[in-house]
Formats: structure tokens, C-alpha cells, sequence
């Protein structure tokens, strides 16, 4: 399968820092999509020759429509007055250019644009273009803009409305493996949570055109095998190494979040699926196991990075998460039943198989907090202005196999401020259980599909049969996808 | 009744004749023809009322409501009278064949009002007293 890696060559944050301005958008419009990914279907219309009728055209309900004009062009597709869409940042930005993309399910598009780039009032650049695709890359750097001005002058057909579905400030590229070298691609997770390992992409693009690449912080790098997405990753390094040659370090949603700080505060009953996408937003999705839709944490997330407070409660609420195959975040519950087999066909020679010491015992502190300022001797903190008491309690699972040779081994979790009396019992029950699969397999195998997380059935070099959750994945990006993976066995 | 395009064809739709796509001009065609049948009807004594839009332009975007409106009457037209064209349920990813077929049914109809006025009975062909009790 021919293996990929796409570079957003975008300016990092300025979608979600821009603010569409227009007066020129019909009524069912939502400009403010446009820095964003939006796909508009085919939507029936009485503009001549639009309303194909190969059953695809649809009703104008209430689909999700960037741009049209109010205005409709002539007969020679030209605006008596450009459609104008301005669009406004808080920060300045520097691009390589800025691409446009008009209406690929319509084939329509604007044969006339012209740009105007400004740092608050002056004009620092200004570009008159001529389209030939429904998508168009605008190549011009402009340094330090905080506005662009985007005139929409001329249609490719005649009576059409000007259709605008995404705007990016930056340019997306595409390599192919005659263009990167070593890329690897570890895919972690931690089936409780104890841990939330962040996954990361390394690769070496060796570039075949002169362009000079500026990899900025947080811009994104998808990773395919064939179709198939591996993973989204956000450039934390880069380096170059020669006059084509850049050596660019990348992790994943969960590296992003490491980097933000996240307040203290203190929770009642609240609801978890919530707290997770409040945490992750706005940069990114959580798409969360139905199962967790109802399930609250109560307790303290103290000051901590967002990735911290993640963690936090994908902990308490015994949840999993990964970013594998997908733009965001995926929670989880780790599946435990009906594996996916990988046939010994897909199994390289090799393989090892690594065994944790036996624990003797699990001791989880359980928290409150309660309003007010207690009694001396009492711990008291204070969080957003108000103080609490803070009382902690500890709740031990023993190993009843324990015998006297074996050695303590006490696993203790003492830092997770949202276990509370309600729920220590259970979280100490699952640390326990989790603690007492102590094999993990170590094997080499050409992926079919397979991810961080999933449960599958496999053998080991000598023949014996193991079944157990994924929980790491490295790869070596090539035209034949292999990975060396760790099946955290089920079982003791 | 305004001539009927009911001869759309897939190549029609594959190579985007001026047939393959839905126009203003079809559903402006398709409701004063309705109207008039509707009118011709009402004429011998049926039951329809329709009421079609037939001032469609090009800057205007048909909604989910209007194209509800524009099947009610077509509807409403073959329920009054008598019709085996097969309707869409809906607008929404019209087909040439659905096209075809809106139009086809006023064919039909048209047809078929034309051959039930030759078998009305006109006045004097009938008599009076030939065996009917009159009470």
C-alpha cells in the first residue's frame, strides 16, 4: 500500500482566530465555517443549469453553507459588484499563500479573485488571480498580515452565485515515500489511564522541489497507509538538516494538550463526556463510548496541563483514549471480548514475551472536598477563590496467590483528586485487575487495519495462543506497512 | 397544453445537456400545464384545485416547502382524476426518469381527457320514457 504523509502547510491557529466579516453571504450562510473543513453537497437551485438530475441534488434545508453570494453574476459570469468576504485575526500571521475552495460538488468556481493582504490598515500586499479548479492555491508570501480582503469577481459559468466552501492561510502538501525517509510512528495508550502516553511521528523529508519549508509548531501531518489514516500529528520540532533535507518531530492531539495550561476546580456530579470535550476544546473533537455519556466525577483537577486534567478523568472513569486513525480524541472502554485475530501469515519471526513482577497489593487514596475552612489540622486549600478541606482516605486490594517468597510489590495511586469515597472502590478494583495481566507480547506484524486498543488473538513464537488488548504500535512507514506491536495479554 | 420534455435520457445527464438539468423553465412549464388541465377539469365538473407556481427565475432557490407544494398538485391532479405515472416522493435527488415522469403524467392525463370527451352523451340523445318509472 502506498504510504503518505500530508503536510498542512496552514498557519497555526488562525482558523480558530479568524472572524469572518461579510455582508455580501444569503441569509442560510454561515461564513464563519470557512476557515474551517466544510463540504457542501449539491443543493437545488434554480441558477441555469445547476439542478443535474443524477438524483444528487438536494433541498436547501439546513445544511452547513459557508459562502454563496446574494449576488448572482451575469451573463459573462461577472460580478457588477465583487461579493466581499474580509476576514480579520486577532494575532498576525505569515503564509505561504492562501487556498481557496470553491464548490467541488458543483464544479463552480470564481475565474477572478483578487486578495488583499493588511497589518491593521496598511496594505501590505495585493493579488489579482484567475482560478482554472474549484480548488486554487494562491502562492505569495505575506509576512505579519492581520487581515485579508477576498474579492470575488467573476464566476466560471454565467447567472451564478459565488460559492466559497473553505479558505486556508497556508497550503496543503503531499509527500510520497520517494520524498520522506525513516518515518516512525509510535501509537501509545495505557489501558487505565494510569498513564496517557502521547504518540508521536519522526520523519526526514528529503524534498525533491527548491520550495524552502518554515514547519511551524502545531501544524498538522497526516499519516496513511494506502486510504487508510494512521494517525494526525502536530509539528513540536523541526530541523533543517541540508538544502532539502528536514529532520521534523511530531506528536499527537495529546502532546498539543500538553502544552495548555488548565485551571484548577473543583467538580460535583459533573458530567464526564462533558468535562473531556470541555478540556480538549477548542482544538480538538472527543468522540466518546456511549457508555461514558452518563457517568459524572466528582473531585479536584488541580492547576495541571490539559493533558493532566485528561487524564484525571479518563482515569476515574475507567477510560482509555487514542488518537489513532482519526483527527481527534477517541474514549473508550478497552474492549475485552470477541477478538480480532492476527493469523501467523502477518506474524515476522521473533517475537518476546515480557512478565511484571507479581504485585502484592493496591492502595488507592480516595479525596473530598468539602466548602469551608475546617478545624486545626486540618489540610485546607483553596481553589478559585473559595477553601476546602481536603480529606483522603485508602482503600487496599490484597493479592489473596501472595506467597511468603514473593516479594512486596505495592502499587499506590495517591494523586488521582477525582477518586472519591463513591468511586475508590471500583478504581482500586480496576487498578488491581489491570496490575494482574503481567505478560506483554512483543511481535512484529504486517497491519491489516489493526490499532492501539484493540483486543485481538495471536501466538507467540513457541506456539502458544495469547489474547489481550493492543497497547503500542510502532511503525515504519513504508510502501509495506509493518509494526511492532505490545499485546498487554489478558489473564495473569 | 405547453409542449412536455419527457424524453430525458442518462446520456442526457453524463454528457450535461441543456435535458440532463432541472430548470426554471421546467417546473414554470410543469405548473401552467398542470393549471391548465386542472382548468379543463374543473371545466367537466372535477373536483381539483391546484394552485402552481409558474413564475420561477433563476435567482430564486426552491425550498423544502415549495417543491412539497409542487408534488401536492401534481398529486392532487392524478387523485381527481385518473393517472398510472408513478409521482417521486420527493424532490430531493430528482432523477431524469422522475422527471420524465412528472411530465409524462400530465401527458397521460391530457390523453385521457381527451378520449373520455368523445364518449360523453350529448343533450337530445337521450328520450324520455323509454321505461323508466317516472313516480
Amino acid at each position: 500500500m502506498r504510504a503518505k504523509l500530508i503536510y498542512k502547510d496552514i498557519a497555526p491557529g488562525a482558523d480558530v482566530d479568524a472572524s469572518v466579516i461579510t455582508s455580501d453571504a444569503q441569509s442560510f450562510c454561515s461564513p464563519a465555517l470557512l476557515p474551517f473543513d466544510t463540504s457542501v453537497p449539491p443543493i437545488i437551485t434554480l441558477e441555469p443549469n445547476m439542478w443535474l438530475l443524477d438524483g444528487s441534488f438536494k433541498l436547501l434545508r439546513n445544511q452547513d453553507i459557508p459562502f454563496w453570494s446574494k449576488q448572482m453574476s451575469d451573463e459573462n459570469g461577472v460580478f457588477s459588484t465583487p461579493p466581499v468576504i474580509e476576514i480579520e485575526f486577532d494575532e498576525q500571521y505569515t503564509t505561504f499563500g492562501i487556498y481557496l475552495r470553491f464548490s467541488p460538488e458543483t464544479g463552480d468556481y470564481c475565474t477572478s479573485v483578487t486578495i488583499k493582504w493588511y497589518q491593521d490598515a496598511t496594505l501590505l500586499d495585493s493579488k489579482n488571480l484567475t482560478p482554472t479548479s474549484v480548488s486554487y492555491f494562491c502562492a505569495n508570501k505575506v509576512t505579519a498580515f492581520n487581515k485579508v480582503v477576498i474579492f470575488l469577481n467573476a464566476t466560471n459559468r454565467p447567472h451564478r452565485y459565488a460559492r466559497v466552501e473553505n479558505i486556508i492561510f497556508g497550503i496543503i502538501r503531499e509527500f510520497g515515500a520517494d520524498e520522506f525517509r525513516s518515518v516512525t510512528i509510535l501509537q501509545e495508550l495505557d489501558l487505565i489511564s494510569s498513564e496517557l502516553p502521547i504518540s508521536t511521528l519522526n520523519w526526514l523529508l528529503v524534498s525533491k522541489s527548491d520550495i524552502e519549508y518554515i514547519f511551524q509548531l502545531k501544524q498538522p501531518v497526516e499519516a496513511y497507509s494506502g486510504s487508510n489514516l494512521i494517525g494526525v500529528f502536530y509539528i513540536s520540532e523541526a530541523k533543517r538538516t541540508g538544502p532539502n533535507t528536514y529532520e521534523i518531530t511530531c506528536e499527537d492531539a495529546l502532546g498539543v494538550l500538553d502544552g495548555y495550561f488548565f485551571p484548577a476546580a473543583i467538580y460535583s456530579e459533573y458530567n464526564a463526556a462533558q468535562l473531556l470535550q470541555d478540556i480538549a476544546s477548542p482544538d480538538f473533537d472527543v468522540e466518546i463510548d456511549s457508555v461514558f455519556e452518563d457517568v459524572t466525577v466528582t473531585g479536584l483537577i488541580p492547576d495541571c496541563t490539559k493533558r493532566e486534567a485528561f487524564q484525571q478523568v479518563l482515569f476515574a472513569i475507567g477510560a482509555a483514549c487514542t488518537t489513532a486513525g482519526r483527527a481527534g480524541i477517541k474514549v473508550f472502554a478497552p474492549p475485552a471480548e470477541n477478538p480480532a485475530e492476527i493469523p501467523d501469515c502477518r506474524i515476522y519471526v521473533g517475537g518476546s514475551m515480557e512478565t511484571e513482577p507479581i504485585v502484592t497489593a493496591v492502595r488507592v487514596t480516595a479525596h473530598t472536598y468539602t466548602p469551608g475552612t475546617g478545624s486545626a489540622g486540618d489540610e485546607v486549600i483553596e481553589v478559585g477563590g473559595q477553601k476546602y478541606v481536603h480529606k483522603t482516605f485508602v482503600v487496599t486490594v490484597t493479592n489473596p496467590n501472595v506467597t511468603a517468597t514473593d516479594k512486596q510489590n505495592v502499587i499506590t495511586v495517591e494523586t488521582a483528586t477525582l477518586v472519591n469515597p463513591n468511586n475508590a472502590n471500583e478504581v482500586a478494583q480496576r487498578v488491581y485487575d489491570y496490575f494482574m495481566r503481567r505478560h506483554t507480547l512483543n511481535e512484529r506484524i504486517v497491519v491489516n487495519g489493526e490499532q492501539p486498543g484493540d483486543y485481538v488473538i495471536t501466538s507467540t513464537p513457541w506456539d502458544t495462543i495469547v489474547e489481550g488488548n493492543i497497547i503500542s504500535m510502532l511503525t515504519i512507514l513504508s510502501n509495506t506497512t509493518a509494526s511492532d506491536i505490545r499485546i498487554k495479554a489478558k489473564g495473569d | 397544453m405547453i409542449e412536455v420534455i419527457i424524453d430525458r435520457t442518462e446520456a442526457d445527464v453524463l454528457n450535461r445537456t441543456p435535458k440532463g438539468f432541472y430548470n426554471a423553465t421546467d417546473l414554470n412549464r410543469v405548473g401552467q400545464n398542470l393549471q391548465y388541465l386542472a382548468d379543463v377539469l374543473r371545466g367537466y365538473g372535477y373536483n381539483v384545485f391546484v394552485n402552481p407556481k409558474t413564475d420561477w427565475t433563476i435567482t430564486d432557490t426552491p425550498s423544502a416547502s415549495d417543491m412539497e407544494r409542487y408534488l401536492l398538485d401534481l398529486n392532487a391532479l392524478k387523485t381527481a382524476f385518473y393517472g398510472t405515472t408513478p409521482l417521486p416522493d420527493s424532490m430531493n435527488g430528482l432523477t431524469y426518469e422522475d422527471a420524465n415522469n412528472i411530465e409524462r403524467l400530465l401527458l397521460e392525463i391530457e390523453r385521457n381527457i381527451s378520449n373520455m370527451i368523445p364518449a360523453f352523451r350529448h343533450s337530445g340523445t337521450f328520450c324520455s320514457g323509454q321505461g323508466g318509472l317516472i313516480l
